[in-house]
């Protein structure tokens, strides 16, 4: 009989126990997902009277029903809206009021900050979108060039169904060409808290057509090849969607001071040793109005050295490019080893010059260390206090920062050998 | 406690004797007054008078009337208070002295007594022993078999023809017994060609089976249980007047299924035959594999009405004696009425029968069976069942299938591990379906949780009921499939499956999405090759729904936590169920990855086997040595 009370004591248990499971439910935090919202990007403006304004891209999850029937596949994909309150998250209060369903935030893709907000400080959005739940921390953050509500509205992407698999897929050209870095909320909180260098920030921006004026300016002042000026909005093009996603805004602390254009983010990409691949044009050595092409990745990690000489610390840093020729548009054979040699030098110096003139534009227009250096230099150091009071701006400003590029073009592509075409007419 | 007592009142049996004509349980009078009854009938001599006064009673038609045990040859009274253990005892013992019989006999009629009257006689025969009077025996089988009632037993009366002419008769079953050797081999011989040789020498009895008889399997018994088991099981036994032995000739045949087609666990590469129902042919078909006089085969009846043969077969030099003697213990222990299938039989042998994970394994393949013998593991075969049972069998046998051995490493591990992901599949991805989509939709692409949110848009219900649906119409198809009868059957699968899955998402009750985890499951669950495991897993995967649905992956993460515990704690026949992963012992990298053949070097080790090497370190001869690899030692 004991045995038996026993087992009617266990089974009690038991049976108690799936009741508490069953009743808690995961508590409560079961979602079916026709009661969510998806949030695939997310934009911060400043509005006027110090309100705030901000937009979100709320993915139409009817539109990827793949079962026909009515407003099915014809129902537009996403649906972009803007809030202003006073605070930026009592505008995730007011959504509600006219949106149906709670909104999640677990796939959001992008936060854009516009540019004059951006002005003001970012600090807050940061430690916000750190902090919450569901927000990720590799969601790229991006400065919008103009308004971000600008951004969001008119950028309606042409190939892709949503947002989110845009960003997805034009962050993986930022690998191949790198006129643009992707930057993710930790990334620049991580910047920003732990180091001394200025962080950076991708910059997007939508095409305007009214500027028509400035990129007639740029395109007369672009004369060499491997420069270009272009940043976000100015993109010399016609059709396609509005959003762009070219250039890099630099910050002082968590505000930002100005903006780099494509190819010098290129070359801070090359520098810090994020730039995995780019295409590179060179004005040809011999023949001033034909160009090469080359196709060149970073072979390794940049090697940097901090010197601490008495008059100041000296930055030595060697990249390693390597890749294969695209096009070489005179004709020269540039496949010959001396021919060869030479075109890689040539084009390292090159190389060198724009690094030589981007630091130098950092350090005229103070925007502090955007190659993050002082990660080597933190090892001269031996506490957390020395590093905290460090004054790595003035150090920077004031050091001898010494690039050299070295080239190696190692593939010549599918043409291995350049010959003369055979004219009929004699030279 | 008020609500309890009703709620057992409606859960207990109560008795309803109107509807039912008896009661099932006996009341507490009856039960005394068949205590009496019994105690009665061992002091009859004493107490007769009560017994009469008893006898005056009606007799309760109850069930324990019905069910007093009856032995085959026990004439009411005399022995019935004999124990089964005791009963177990007799056996051996009388075998002996049937085997001594004919000495014995010979010593015994020295001294002739004077003939008995036929009444005297059966009056002072013992009801076990043949008389020597052909008109007892006659009557005794009659009132055994209930003979002119009982229409299956045959008995054929004659006359020997020797000088002078013994009058004789035979009893066989129809329908168990081939007519045509009833008649070449017993009848012929003793009707006809009995008077070949001029005289009889000796006793009759041996003459009759030395000379006589032709049949490849005589017997000569003087005890009436070994002749009716004998008989019940196809033989035909002669009784011969003034002989207290019978003869047994061994005349079985009957209609039997040949050998065909394993149906359930189909090999592409290897033999393609299966178990049936006779017991020999299966035994024969595993001695065709294994060609050793070291592999015994152990016969034990199990059944106190049914009698069936049970044979356990092993290997005597590589069989654990303990797991042997275990095996002996249970089978020989069960006290039950009959057994049907080794379906049954293998409920009787584990040892947890609620634990949800099977503890025998059943194959009709004999490759198998042989294969898990020369391993050291014994098979049971119960006489009439097509699926012999292998025990002990851990998860891991239970994976695999005949083709991992037969096809190369490679290949077989190729399958085996399609199958480990089907293993886990056919369980867990409705349970991971619901928690993704419940509680962590941050775990898939975007794309994706997207394209599941959109199906799902619009069906009405929570998914916790959609995926209930599925699966239950999914179990549906499957139970449905297997019943309906014969050429409907297999379109009903593929009807029911359109049907379900088109229909149901066109109804917007259903996201097609879901459809493919169902089927995606289905289809893992079929890849699980043995049956029993794939129920287990079929059962297990409603609970991971409703745990996936509570609470998420961490749901799944205690299911799983308990699932294991249950697994890991589970023994068949002693071994581990996980062995050898869990208690990790020795394998010979069997488990989940199949290693070459020529390594397999060792005997499980879980085994415990008496030889623990299956073959040398270097089991081909033909390799040079200059050419083997080096062994890290």
């Amino acid at each position: 009989m004991r045995d038996k009370a026993k087992e009617v004591k266990l089974w009690i248990k038991i049976v108690c126990l799936l009741c508490l499971i069953s009743t808690s439910i995961g508590c409560m935090g079961a979602r079916e997902t026709d009661q969510l919202a998806f949030v695939l990007a997310i934009g911060f403006d400043k509005a006027d009277n110090n309100q705030q304004e901000v937009t979100i891209t709320i993915a139409n999850t009817l539109a990827f029903s793949s079962t026909g029937g009515s407003g099915g596949q014809d129902a537009p994909s996403y649906e972009t809206v803007s809030v202003k309150a006073p605070s930026a998250w009592e505008t995730g209060s007011l959504f509600n009021s006219f949106n149906s369903r709670e909104l999640a935030y677990m796939h959001t893709k992008l936060f854009v900050i516009g540019e004059e907000t951006a002005k003001d400080g970012i600090e807050k959005y940061l430690t916000a979108i750190s902090r919450f739940r569901e927000a990720r921390g590799n969601s790229s953050l991006y400065i919008c060039k103009g308004k971000a509500k600008d951004f969001l509205m008119n950028n309606k992407p042409v190939l892709e169904t949503s947002p989110a698999k845009q960003i997805e897929l034009i962050e993986n050209t930022s690998k191949i060409i790198g006129y643009f870095p992707v930057t993710t909320v930790n990334d620049i909180l991580k910047t920003l808290k732990n180091l001394h260098s200025s962080p950076i920030a991708g910059l997007v921006g939508i095409h305007k057509t009214g500027e028509d004026e400035q990129v007639e300016k740029l395109l007369r002042e672009t004369t060499d090849p491997l420069q270009e000026p272009y940043y976000a909005g100015v993109v010399p093009r016609t059709g396609g969607n509005k959003a762009e996603f070219i250039g890099t805004a630099v910050f002082n602390d968590d505000k930002m001071v100005g903006i780099l254009s494509g190819s010098e983010t290129r070359t801070m990409l090359l520098l810090q040793g994020d730039l995995t691949s780019s295409m590179y044009n060179i004005r040809d050595p011999k023949y001033d109005n034909f160009n090469i092409a080359v196709n060149l990745r970073q072979a390794r990690k940049p090697e940097i050295r901090i010197n601490r000489e008495a008059d100041g610390v000296k930055i030595e840093e060697t990249v390693f490019l390597e890749g294969e020729f695209i096009a070489i548009e005179s004709g020269e054979d540039y496949e010959g080893v001396e021919a060869k040699r030479q075109l890689e030098q040539t084009f390292s110096r090159e190389v060198e010059k724009q690094a030589r003139e981007l630091i130098a534009k950092t350090k005229e227009e103070n925007y502090g260390d955007i190659f993050q250096y002082d990660r080597y230099y933190r090892k001269e150091l031996r506490t957390w206090e020395e590093w905290k009071n460090l004054n790595w701006k003035e150090i920077y400003d004031e050091a001898e920062i010494n690039v050299i590029c070295k080239t190696n073009i190692r593939r010549p592509g599918l043409l291995r050998q350049t010959l003369p075409i055979l004219r009929t007419e004699k030279k | 406690m008020n609500w309890w007592k009703e709620l057992k009142q409606t859960l207990t049996y109560k008795p309803n004797s109107d509807r039912e004509g008896f009661v099932l349980k006996e009341t507490p009078k009856e039960r005394a007054m068949l205590k009496k009854d019994r105690q009665v009938e061992t002091d009859q001599p004493e107490d007769s008078n009560a017994a009469k006064e008893e006898a005056a009673k009606p007799q309760p038609k109850n069930r324990s009337r019905l069910k007093r045990p009856e032995r085959v040859t026990g004439r009411e009274g005399s022995k019935q208070k004999q124990t089964k253990t005791e009963e177990k005892k007799k056996e051996p013992s009388s075998a002996k002295e049937d085997r001594n019989f004919g000495q014995k006999h010979e010593n015994t009629t020295t001294d002739l007594r004077k003939p008995l009257k036929i009444y005297q006689a059966q009056e002072d025969q013992d009801p076990d022993q043949v008389s020597p009077y052909l008109e007892v025996n006659q009557k005794r089988i009659e009132e055994i078999y209930d003979i002119p009632n009982n229409k299956d037993f045959i008995i054929r009366e004659f006359t020997i023809a020797v000088v002078p002419p013994v009058k004789a008769f035979a009893i066989f079953m129809e329908g168990m017994s081939d007519k045509a050797s009833i008649n070449t081999y017993v009848l012929q011989p003793l009707m006809l060609f009995s008077n070949f040789q001029p005289t009889v020498d000796g006793y009759l009895i041996d003459h009759i089976e030395r000379r006589v008889l032709i049949g490849n399997q005589v017997n000569v018994h003087h005890k009436f249980e070994q002749i009716v088991a004998g008989v019940n099981f196809g033989s035909t036994a002669v009784f011969v007047e003034g002989c207290d032995q019978a003869l047994l000739v061994e005349t079985k045949g009957w209609e039997h299924r040949g050998i065909f087609y394993p149906v359930n666990e189909q090999v592409i590469r290897g033999p393609q035959e299966a178990f049936n129902e006779t017991l020999r042919t299966n035994t024969g078909l595993i001695r065709k594999q294994i060609r050793s006089a070291k592999l015994t085969t152990e016969m034990v009846k199990v059944g106190e009405t049914t009698h069936r043969d049970v044979a356990i077969m092993y290997l005597r030099d590589v069989v654990n004696p303990k797991l042997l003697k275990e095996v002996k213990r249970r089978i020989e222990s069960l006290q039950v009425d009959g057994i049907v299938d080794s379906g049954i039989l293998e409920q009787y042998l584990e040892e947890r029968p609620w634990n949800i994970a099977p503890q025998v394994m059943a194959t009709e393949r004999p490759d198998r069976v042989a294969f898990h013998i020369l391993r050291g593991k014994i098979a049971i075969l119960l006489d009439g069942s097509p699926y012999a049972l292998v025990v002990p069998t851990t998860m891991f046998d239970q994976l695999h299938t005949m083709d991992d051995y037969f096809l190369r490493p490679l290949y077989g591990t190729f399958l085996r591990l399609i199958r480990t992901v089907a293993f886990y599949i056919s369980f867990l991805t409705p349970g991971i379906y619901l928690s993704i989509v419940l509680f962590h939709k941050e775990m898939v692409p975007t794309e994706l949780l997207l394209a599941i949110a959109g199906a799902r848009e619009k069906v009405p219900f929570p998914s916790l009921v959609e995926v209930i649906i599925m699966e239950v119409s999914f179990e549906l198809i499957r139970e449905a499939g297997l019943r309906v009868p014969g050429a409907v059957g297999n379109t009903i699968g593929i009807v029911g499956a359109l049907i379900l899955g088109q229909a149901a998402v066109e109804a917007n009750i259903v996201s097609p999405i879901l459809i493919i985890v169902v089927a995606v499951t289905g289809l893992s669950s079929f890849a699980v090759p043995y049956y029993s495991l794939q129920f287990s897993l079929r059962i297990i995967r409603f609970a991971y729904i409703f745990l996936g649905a509570a609470l998420g992956f961490v749901g799944i993460i205690f299911g799983l936590f308990v699932q294991m515990h249950m697994l890991s704690s589970l023994k068949s026949f002693g071994v581990p169920y996980l062995a050898p992963m869990s208690p990790t012992t020795d394998s010979t990298g069997d488990v989940v990855l199949r290693k070459p053949v020529f390594s397999w070097e060792k005997r499980p080790d879980y085994l415990n086997t008496q030889q623990e090497q299956f073959q040398p370190n270097i089991a081909r001869g033909w390799v040079k040595e200059s050419s083997k690899r080096k062994r890290k030692s």
